[in-house]
């Protein structure tokens, strides 16, 4: 994949959608793999396809937990995130366990990924109302489960 | 009407303060639905609750998106080759090395030449199914089948006079004996010569016909009359039971179909463990005659067809019609 700013911002977003959706780092290694090639294979790698971006990852999502890469054993030891010292990633965890599935994903769309209402939206084919909706239900969920 | 204006002439629940959280927090409403809001949660406990939740959310997600991949995935997303590519890329470098630039394509016509003698794909010969039943348009139960004699598939044999057939005593005893039921034909050769399912199926069942009956072929049908006194009752109940016992209508006319006043007609097809029971239950109604006669159509194993007419004793008196 040829690098540029945009590429290098499309790989971050699917690297992060993916283990923000499982916490699997090899899963997530995978599931990049698979979503960042349908983009580039459709020609959607640039900041103006942000929906199909959504669209991508979220036809991705629900194979996660299937898909192993060979490949993620070479690079296991030094690759993967770097979390924010004082987030603990338990609450998260709990947050995508027990909350509503479509919650969860209008979170990590927006506040998470910091993808715009409207683009969340199209990529869901909801209303950014839902949208909306669906976030502030999110957060309140989430905020409870920090209050716990 | 804008729902949005809807809801912002709506009085304030807290329900619906609840719900404007997010929208309040992001500073999406009317200054008029904000100072309301405002007012609101100061004087409810349950939506100042929430509205901490909310915020203790966002500020969670906030630092959550400060999450960075490192380096090194970064890299190995960005310059990812599959194992195969990598693998050809290396062996097509040695070998280009060594200057044996035809390699390659000298090992992919070998596999095509290896490929081509394994599979032979000129061999492959065109395969045909057998249909052991199927239903017709046009309704062939009503004529008998052509003669028993001629050894091939063709279902549509030319039409003939019905004939009844008073071989009753085989078909309560559960069709063994000598005159069990005809078995389908033997398969032409071009038909044996496929090894499908079906025909394994029809092979199977012409062996156990030359078993049984070895100068049958063909299926059968059983056609049967019943005369009642008590008409009007009688054939939906016959109807009914027919339909417990499994039946199902096997012509272009409905089950007990009233062909003129004080008949009615029954064409079906039903297990064939179920045959006994249902002879039984017609005997109850008065006597009851019923005929086996040859029929191009093979049933598929345990079933059998049926045509019965159940005539008021009474009014019965004309030639009988058919659909």
């Amino acid at each position: 994949m040829d690098r540029s700013p945009a590429t290098d911002v499309v790989v971050e977003t699917a690297a992060k959608y993916f283990y923000f959706s499982s916490l699997s780092e090899q899963s997530s290694f995978a599931a990049s793999l698979k979503a960042l090639s349908d983009l580039k294979h459709n020609g959607w790698l640039g900041p103006e396809h942000k929906a199909r971006w959504i669209q991508t990852l979220s036809k991705w999502k629900p194979r996660l937990r299937n898909l192993r890469s060979k490949a993620w054993v070479a690079s296991s030891k030094e690759a993967g995130f770097l979390l924010p010292p004082d987030l603990d990633i338990n609450v998260w965890m709990t947050f995508l366990a027990n909350g509503e599935p479509s919650e969860v994903e209008a979170v990590l769309l927006s506040k998470i990924l910091g993808f715009s209402d409207d683009d969340i939206a199209e990529g869901l084919g909801v209303t950014a109302g839902t949208v909306r909706y669906r976030i502030g239900r999110g957060l309140r969920h989430l905020g409870g489960y920090l209050e716990s | 009407m804008n729902p949005e204006a809807e809801i912002r002439r709506k009085k304030l629940t807290r329900f619906l303060c609840q719900e404007l959280l997010y929208e309040f927090a992001n500073g999406g409403l009317t200054s008029a639905r904000e100072k309301e809001m405002r007012e609101y949660i100061e004087g409810c406990r349950d939506s100042q609750r929430e509205f901490e939740k909310l915020k203790r959310g966002h500020d969670y997600s906030m630092r959550a998106s400060g999450a960075r991949m490192s380096p090194a995935l970064g890299e190995a997303l960005l310059n990812f080759e599959p194992q195969w590519q990598k693998q050809l890329r290396i062996w097509t470098l040695w070998s280009s090395q060594r200057g044996w630039k035809m390699l390659p394509y000298l090992v992919l016509a070998l596999t095509m030449v290896a490929g081509l003698v394994v599979f032979k794909p000129w061999q492959k010969v065109e395969q045909t199914d057998v249909i052991l039943a199927e239903q017709m348009r046009v309704e062939p139960d009503m004529f008998a089948p052509a003669p028993a004699a001629s050894s091939d598939l063709a279902v549509d044999a030319p039409p003939q006079p019905a004939k009844e057939g008073p071989d009753t005593s085989a078909l309560v005893a559960g069709l063994p004996k000598g005159n069990a039921p005809p078995a389908p034909a033997p398969l032409p050769a071009a038909a044996r010569a496929a090894p499908t399912t079906a025909a394994a199926k029809t092979a199977e069942i012409s062996e156990d016909a030359k078993a049984a009956a070895p100068g049958t072929s063909r299926g059968f049908i059983m056609r049967g009359e019943l005369e009642v006194s008590d008409f009007a009752n009688t054939w939906p109940m016959v109807r009914d039971k027919i339909i417990a016992l499994g039946g199902k209508v096997a012509g272009n006319v409905e089950l007990g179909w009233l062909r003129r006043p004080g008949q009615s007609y029954f064409h079906f097809a039903v297990p064939e463990a179920n045959y006994p029971e249902l002879e039984l239950f017609l005997r109850t109604f008065g006597p009851v005659r019923f005929g086996k006669e040859k029929h191009p159509r093979v049933m598929p194993a345990g079933q059998i067809r049926i045509i019965l007419l159940v005539k008021d004793s009474v009014t019965d008196e004309s030639p009988p019609d058919t659909p």
